[in-house]
């Protein structure tokens, strides 16, 4: 039993006693789980154009929110804004739509279980269907497996729709507030990428808006703004979901990246990978902005909250210009404060959980997000290049961001090794590293990084890096920690490399539950948030 | 506990009821299924057809005595029993004796019985539109439709045998008319089918659940997308103008959604709110103070034994008003309403209650309500309790009968096409 069937079921036999009734949904419960927090929007220091240009990106910001929803769940927006539940309303506001990923994406109302491809799909298709649809019409294979389709039923055949046709309702618009925010910039670079950008979101081709994202130069303001995860989907792992946050600089904090940018290529040429998978990093730019987050929309803005983002995921991109890391510290600030300290405390070693700090955690997750950058750009198999979200399917999410962990943590004890780091940090890494294992695993396994740093926490078990005393608190074998983390890279860069599909499940179904008493232990944390919700400046107004 | 406690103490009290209610007819009969009311043999008078668990079928006279009875096989019977069983009083020939429409196993196979309501003999009969035998009962049901101008003279029937949902129409010579067909689990549109003049023309459109059809059978929208999983359906319907605007909009109860207000003729969402597995809805002027209507919900709770209900009252914009009693009381009640007082206005029930103006009810009967029409026709409205062997008609003590007209469509929709949700 999750921590998460284990709480609901307590609740509900607790609820049961006191009512004799059925409240199967708790909905309180479920809302106290989460941690308002205010994410002002400082004007104070912009003048009158650029306030301008965020309020024009607010508005292109919220109509993407509006086409998010639509891919996420339809009927969930339709009692989200008409719901006079206050409880129920802040929940769709958490979770963009009806499924609470903390219980393992159940409906908090209502039984309609989450679709696996959500509303990207028609709801009764499975992988298997499409497979066999595919096999029978192999012309539609590319537009069904897009990364920018809706596929639909007409009578017995399966229709893709792309998406700025399926969502022209709101992309026209959104499109439109783009260039009149470029049209308020100062910054040519970024109103041109605001131009192309816009010019993407009419074509669905964001590759030429993608060179030009990362070419921007220490931008004052910056956005992501495009469908680039495919969290939505469980069915095929390939269609996006739009997802859009504004982005301020945080000038100092963005100096103290430059040490990793300069190692970044180093790393690459150290992972434990065969040579021919790891292709050389040297020469490319890996821009690393570190951003205040004032407003976010679509897949940024709902459920866990990212403090870090490494985009875009194009591997055409990574190829010619890597990617971009943004960290984004207001949100950063917010979980250590609120969420990561407090959960040390309670589960690890006294002495291991003073060594997790909001340090430790920075670099963890910096290292994290350069990592998705690492390791190989495709998957060979039979000798073809095949795109790695393809060839892996529903698990690459699970891996892609189990590789980035457990790759960044090798990635920090090479900068150690190499003396671009002081040796005595790492001890705060690894306990920052595990102390966020923990924040993540109070998500329950039902989603990508969760079922990722599951797997993680039971292979350090295996390895005795990570073990259980007799108080019940999880202890670090510093010395172990290393070995287990270089060896686990391996499994995972291979697995991507090659592509192999079955050995991803295989490991994945070894690894991914939780153990009985780690389940047991997460109780003592229920009174500490899972995480956050930001509350912006700007009001919501969705269509 | 300390509900159980008092519901016991309840229980052995003996009620005596308020001195305007009189208690006008007590029917001794078999425990049934459903009982439908209409008048069969002409004297101007309701009589009332009783169907078993079994789907057995007993008519009875105004005066209660028994007109004829058709007894269904023993085989199947479980599983017809397991849901309720469909039936229909109509004057289909308008030749002043009403029909009645009911199941039948003829031959080993099932039909769609049109029978004489004086006789029980079949005057037409047609395959029962679902998938052959076997097969489950999920929700089979009947309803008279407006599917024309002039007289309603339609037969919806709605047979759900999970897995596979038909809606037919027949018309008064049982030709079918259209047939709309789903594939979909039981209970997905929930349990009754609701033929409705939504749009003001005379013509009925067809609402079952997240489903609307013209008269044609023509879809003219669908939340299947919206609500996808067959618990999400809609158990209870009401249609009432709750915003003044002159049209009728569609409240449901939607179990663990809540309740919630649609646009009903086109199925968008206007408000919902959250109330324990809402079961039934209704709507009226009932709160003293309240200019706008107000929309009341039975809200079900699971108990250990047995199941509990509590009222959720809405503004008609769908806030929260208050909640009755303070905890859930014992019980599986419906909602009844009509002209209780003879004065034109409408009085609520619910249960074994008369709805006040402050939210909270006053006891008025012994068992659970059933049904409310003018069933003495003397210009009022009676309530009907039911409860196992027990069918009683309630009236007001000191109404002043008068000669109110009750058209067709007032035998339609407030006696033959009433459903207990």
């Amino acid at each position: 039993m999750a921590y998460d069937d284990l709480v609901r079921s307590l609740i509900l036999w607790f609820l049961m006693l006191a009512q004799g009734g059925r409240p199967i949904h708790n909905e309180a419960e479920r809302l106290a789980r989460w941690k308002p927090v205010e994410m002002p929007f400082h004007s104070q220091s912009l003048n009158a154009r650029e306030r301008q240009m965020v309020e024009k990106l607010v508005e292109a910001c919220r109509l993407l929110d509006d086409v998010y929803w639509r891919q996420s769940d339809p009927g969930g927006l339709a009692m989200y804004k008409t719901t006079r539940n206050v409880t129920i309303r802040t929940l769709f506001q958490i979770m963009g739509s009806r499924w609470d990923l903390l219980d393992e994406n159940r409906p908090f109302i209502g039984e309609m279980p989450m679709p696996p491809g959500h509303d990207l799909y028609p709801h009764d298709l499975t992988r298997a269907k499409v497979e066999e649809y595919v096999k029978q019409h192999p012309e539609q294979k590319n537009a069904i497996y897009g990364d920018y389709t809706v596929v639909k039923k007409s009578g017995d055949r399966l229709i893709t729709v792309p998406y700025h046709e399926e969502y022209k309702q709101w992309i026209f618009p959104m499109a439109k507030a783009l260039r009149d925010a470029a049209d308020l910039s100062d910054d040519k670079a970024f109103a041109n990428f605001l131009r192309l950008r816009s010019d993407s979101l009419l074509t669905d081709d964001y590759y030429k808006s993608d060179l030009a994202w990362l070419d921007l130069k220490d931008p004052k303001f910056d956005v992501i703004f495009a469908p680039y995860e495919s969290y939505l989907d469980d069915l095929l792992g390939v269609k996006t979901s739009y997802g859009a946050s504004i982005l301020i600089r945080n000038d100092a904090e963005s100096q103290k990246l430059a040490v990793y940018q300069k190692y970044v290529p180093e790393i690459q040429d150290a992972l434990p990978l065969a040579a021919p998978d790891r292709p050389s990093k040297r020469g490319h730019l890996t821009p690393m902005e570190v951003m205040d987050a004032p407003f976010r929309a679509g897949d940024l803005r709902y459920g866990y909250q990212a403090v870090a983002d490494n985009l875009p995921n194009d591997a055409r991109i990574h190829e010619a210009k890597g990617t971009k890391k943004i960290f984004f510290k207001n949100f950063m600030d917010a979980r250590v404060e609120y969420v990561i300290l407090p959960i040390a405390k309670k589960l690890m070693d006294p002495a291991q959980a003073a060594k997790a700090s909001g340090e430790g955690y920075l670099a963890s997750t910096l290292l994290h997000e350069i990592s998705h950058e690492l390791g190989p750009s495709f998957s060979h198999i039979g000798g073809k290049q095949i795109d790695i979200r393809e060839a892996i399917g529903p698990a690459y999410s699970g891996l892609e961001e189990a590789k980035a962990d457990v790759v960044g943590m090798f990635g920090l004890k090479w900068l150690i090794d190499h003396n671009a780091l002081p040796k005595d940090r790492l001890e705060e890494y690894y306990a920052s590293y595990v102390a966020g294992i923990f924040r993540t695993l109070r998500f329950g396994t039902g989603e990508a990084h969760g079922r990722a740093e599951m797997m993680e926490f039971n292979v350090l078990l295996e390895s005795g890096a990570l073990s259980r005393n007799s108080s019940g608190l999880y202890v670090i074998d510093f010395s172990k920690m290393p070995g287990a983390l270089a060896k686990l890279a391996q499994e995972l860069l291979e697995m991507e490399a090659t592509g192999d599909r079955a050995r991803v499940e295989t490991w994945f179904t070894k690894y991914d539950k939780m153990p009985a008493d780690l389940t047991a232990t997460l109780v003592s944390t229920k009174d500490i948030p899972v995480d956050l919700y930001p509350i912006y400046s700007f009001p919501d107004k969705l269509q | 506990m300390i509900q159980v406690v008092l519901y016991l103490i309840l229980l052995l009290q003996d009620f005596h009821p308020p001195d305007e209610v009189q208690l006008l007819k007590d029917y001794k009969i078999p425990n049934p299924s459903i009982v439908k009311f209409g008048d069969v043999d002409g004297d101007g008078k309701p009589d009332f057809l009783l169907i078993g668990t079994d789907y057995s079928a007993y008519m009875y006279n105004n005066a209660g005595a028994e007109l004829w009875r058709w007894q269904a096989p023993t085989e199947g019977a479980r599983l017809r029993g397991e849901f309720e069983a469909p039936g229909s009083i109509w004057d289909f020939d308008q030749d002043g004796y009403a029909e009645v429409i009911h199941w039948r196993i003829i031959d080993g196979q099932e039909w769609l019985v049109m029978a004489d309501g004086r006789t029980g003999r079949v005057k037409r009969k047609v395959l029962w539109p679902t998938t052959p035998l076997p097969h489950v009962y999920n929700n089979f049901r009947t309803a008279i439709a407006h599917f024309h101008p002039g007289y309603a003279d339609s037969l919806l029937v709605f047979t759900d045998s999970g897995g596979s949902i038909n809606i037919t129409a027949f018309d008064r010579e049982f030709h079918q008319i259209w047939q709309h067909k789903e594939l979909r689990k039981k209970d997905y549109f929930g349990h009754y089918i609701y033929p409705v003049d939504l749009n003001g023309d005379g013509i009925d459109e067809v609402v079952v659940s997240h489903l609307c059809l013209d008269a044609k059978g023509k879809v003219i929208w669908q939340n299947d997308r919206m609500f996808d999983d067959n618990h999400d359906h809609m158990d209870a319907m009401e249609f009432f103008d709750i915003n003044g605007d002159g049209k009728l909009e569609l409240l449901t109860g939607q179990s663990d959604i809540g309740a919630l207000a649609y646009n009903a003729m086109t199925g968008e969402m206007l408000w919902h709110n959250l109330a324990d597995h809402t079961q039934q809805i209704t709507a009226g002027y009932i709160l003293k103070g309240m200019t706008t209507p107000q929309v009341v919900v039975n809200a079900r709770t699971y108990r250990q034994r047995g199941l509990g209900a509590q009222l959720y009252w809405f503004d008609n914009k769908g806030n929260l008003l208050s909640k009755w009693p303070a905890a859930p009381i014992p019980g599986n009640p419906n909602f009844v309403r009509g002209d209780w007082y003879g004065d034109g206005k409408k009085t609520f029930f619910w249960y074994r209650y008369k709805l006040l103006d402050d939210g909270t009810g006053a006891q008025f009967f012994a068992e659970p309500v059933y049904h409310m029409f003018d069933f003495l026709g003397n210009g009022a409205e009676q309530v009907i309790t039911q409860d196992r062997n027990v069918l009683r008609v309630y009236g007001f003590k000191n109404v002043v009968p008068k000669t109110v007209k009750r058209d067709s469509e007032y035998v339609r929709n407030s006696i033959a096409n009433h459903t207990h949700y």
